[in-house]
């Protein structure tokens, strides 16, 4: 039998095909499936998260690690009945309509998914209703912006004002190299985070409102 | 004059860029967001995908453009009197362009930069001994986002008689510019002449090219204004974490959008900018690290092989307040750099993400210092000065000879660095050199005057004015 925390370590170490390998290799032999993403992915992906915050591990081990995770996750997606993954939240990421830079976002995806985040990334120079109808689709908790240009970051209204008239429960969440506290009071936005890793902590105090 | 040098890459080191850049663009190739210049490409042979909005670009074509882009280019002004000539002799240095927050130096705070901000930082620009061309410093973020590429235009072109320095975000910001530009030139012969203004193109790194803002260079081109085409690849996000593979990412980035660009206007004058950083592993941000200076310094070399004009960043830093911090980060690497001779040295007044008038000031003596230094030492029997030495003879002093006297002015002299005893300092009120500078951008905005524009030039930006506010509210 695997040992899952075999599947724990694989992770930790961005092991991605030992990670696929042995969560295929578990559920043929029949284990429970809820055990193999909690003792095996999470598991990994929350030690991983802490040796980030005590500096031991940085991004590229994130981004290693969370790609392993999400691999392993894909198998056992199909298995899992509704109410099975615990995660910390639900988050729908995109960057503002118009602006095509993501690369603090993507940073933002990576280490929210390192802390236990469900994340779903919408891509680049996204409309307000693509953000509205996937945050519906996904039940979002969140629904984080990014913009870089001082010329987009003022499409990010729209999206807020979207989401509210379309009745979408989700806080919402921004980011980008000019936009501010004060801009995110401004437009009404529930939350605001200068760098990845202060999103993680935003998007925890977020979800306990 | 004996100038010191800089050597660096090898020749073969040179070309093994060269060639990693160009099996990049044969393999790997470009997303190109744009079909008008996807259109381009496949006229000229590239092997292009409308769909997935991307090119490969044969090494022959890269080859070509660099036959066609002009190896110097001369630089207009609104005053004749600041023109100057990129022939890779001497460097000439630009403000830093668009950071969104101002440092206040009455309030200490940093804040969002509005249209004002800009008007006085041009002006102060536009004084300085050591600044030649204006990047509008600071984003207007007090107008309409459509509207703020033509009004940081405007107000630096209001603001000063140097040459102006922008960008467009799209065909249409350029077209702009180019017709202020030839209102205030006379004619568009005139302008492709000896251009006023000269224009930023960024690349998004890795390989990609936005629409807006390659239409805008073709545009620029159309008009003979030159395009300073700046990739701006991160080592380990945006490009490969070993510093060698990121100066290959933006070269190939740089030729690949010089390819476009010349076969769209053919002899259109381009310059060769990185735009390279390293990034933070702990949050993905950047960081100041000697890599980056290094990158720098080799992709100028490059540029010279290709002898292509350059504009390259000299004074980058991390620090947001004007401290040791920003002091040392400024001048650790700007003499090697100017070593290499840019065309352009990009930098002046910045600090982490944002911009100070102090800062302009303070630039402005680094730069006084580093040109000084440059220009080397002069070694002769005059300089040796054996008969003098001999004249003065052991326990002599040199202060009342004629030869001290004939040569001292020469001397490089602080303009506001300090140089008294700890007691003079004392007496003049122990000022801290930020505080120096303060006093000098008062005294600058309270005394020195740029001349308005021509009433007909105002006149056309009126005219200007009002299509883009039609366009932006066409749009909304």
């Amino acid at each position: 039998m695997v040992a899952l925390t075999k599947i724990k370590d694989s992770v930790i170490a961005g092991e991605v095909d030992e990670v696929k390998d042995l969560v295929k290799k578990a559920v043929d032999e029949g284990q429970e499936v809820k055990k193999i993403l909690s003792e095996g992915l999470i598991a990994g992906i929350n030690i991983v998260g802490n040796k980030y915050e005590s500096g031991e591990f940085f991004l590229p081990e994130m981004v290693i690690a969370a790609t392993a995770m999400k691999e392993g996750l894909k198998i056992l997606s199909p298995l899992l009945k509704e109410g099975d993954i615990e995660s910390a939240g639900t988050v729908v990421l995109g960057t503002a309509q118009g602006d095509i830079h993501d690369i603090g976002k993507s940073i933002v995806g990576t280490m929210l998914e390192g802390a236990g985040f469900m994340v779903t990334d919408v891509g680049v120079d996204v409309g307000p209703e693509k953000f509205v109808a996937v945050a519906k689709e996904k039940n979002a908790d969140i629904i984080g912006i990014s913009a870089l240009l001082t010329t987009t970051m003022v499409k990010i209204e729209d999206v807020i004002k979207a989401a509210r008239g379309a009745g979408v429960k989700a806080k919402v969440m921004i980011g980008g190299a000019s936009v501010t506290q004060e801009f995110a009071d401004k437009i009404g936005a529930d939350g605001y985070a200068p760098d990845a890793p202060s999103a993680v902590g935003k998007a925890r105090e977020l979800v306990k409102k | 004059m004996s100038k010191p040098g800089i050597s660096f890459l090898s020749q073969e080191e040179l070309n093994d860029i060269h060639s990693a850049s160009v099996k990049i663009l044969e393999k790997t190739g470009i997303k190109v967001m744009s079909h008008k210049a996807l259109d381009i490409l496949k006229k000229a042979g590239a092997k292009v995908d409308y769909e997935a909005n991307h090119a490969t670009i044969p090494g022959a074509l890269v080859g070509e453009a660099l036959k066609r882009v002009p190896k110097t280019i001369t630089y207009g002004a609104r005053n004749s009197e600041n023109d100057f000539v990129l022939d890779k002799q001497t460097p000439h240095f630009t403000t830093t362009g668009m950071p969104a927050f101002v440092l206040d130096g009455e309030t200490g705070e940093r804040r969002s930069s509005v249209t004002a901000d800009l008007a006085c930082f041009t002006r102060i620009a536009d004084y300085l001994k050591n600044v030649h061309s204006v990047w509008p410093m600071i984003v207007t973020t007090d107008v309409p986002g459509p509207l703020q590429c033509l009004m940081e235009f405007i107000t630096i072109a209001r603001n000063t008689t140097k040459h102006l320095e922008h960008e467009a975000l799209t065909a249409l910001d350029a077209q702009y510019q180019v017709e202020i530009a030839t209102a205030i030139v006379g004619s568009k012969e005139q302008l492709k002449k000896k251009p006023i203004n000269s224009a930023v193109q960024c690349v998004f790194s890795p390989l990609t090219y936005e629409k807006g803002l390659i239409e805008g260079s073709i545009e620029y081109g159309k008009a003979g204004v030159p395009v300073v085409v700046m990739p701006m690849p991160l080592a380990g996000t945006t490009g490969p974490v070993t510093p060698a593979g990121t100066m290959a990412l933006n070269n190939a980035e740089f030729l690949g959008n010089l390819v476009i660009l010349e076969l769209a206007n053919p002899g259109a004058p381009v310059l060769y900018s990185p735009g390279v950083g390293v990034s933070n592993f702990k949050t993905g941000y950047h960081r100041w690290a000697p890599e980056a200076s290094l990158m720098h310094l080799g992709l100028t070399q490059l540029a010279r092989y290709y002898e292509l004009p350059s504009e390259v960043g000299v004074m980058g830093g991390g620090s947001k307040l004007l401290d040791a911090q920003a002091g040392y980060q400024k001048a650790i690497s700007i003499i090697a750099a100017l070593l290499m001779t840019p065309d352009i040295a990009l930098g002046v007044g910045g600090l982490g993400g944002c911009i100070s008038a102090e800062t302009l000031i303070i630039d402005n003596e680094i730069i006084d210092y580093a040109l000084r230094y440059l220009l080397g030492l002069e070694i002769d029997d005059e300089t040796l000065a054996v008969d003098v030495i001999d004249k003065v003879g052991p326990g002599g002093n040199f202060l009342g000879e004629k030869h001290t006297l004939q040569y001292f002015r020469e001397g490089w002299v602080p303009e506001i660095s300090d140089m008294d005893t700890f007691e003079v300092w004392q007496r003049k009120g122990s000022k801290a050199i930020a505080e120096v500078a303060k006093e000098k951008t008062k005294e600058i905005l309270a005394t020195h005057k740029v001349a308005p524009l021509p009433e007909d030039v105002e006149k056309e930006i009126a005219r200007v004015l009002k299509r883009a506010e039609a366009e932006f509210l066409k749009a909304s």
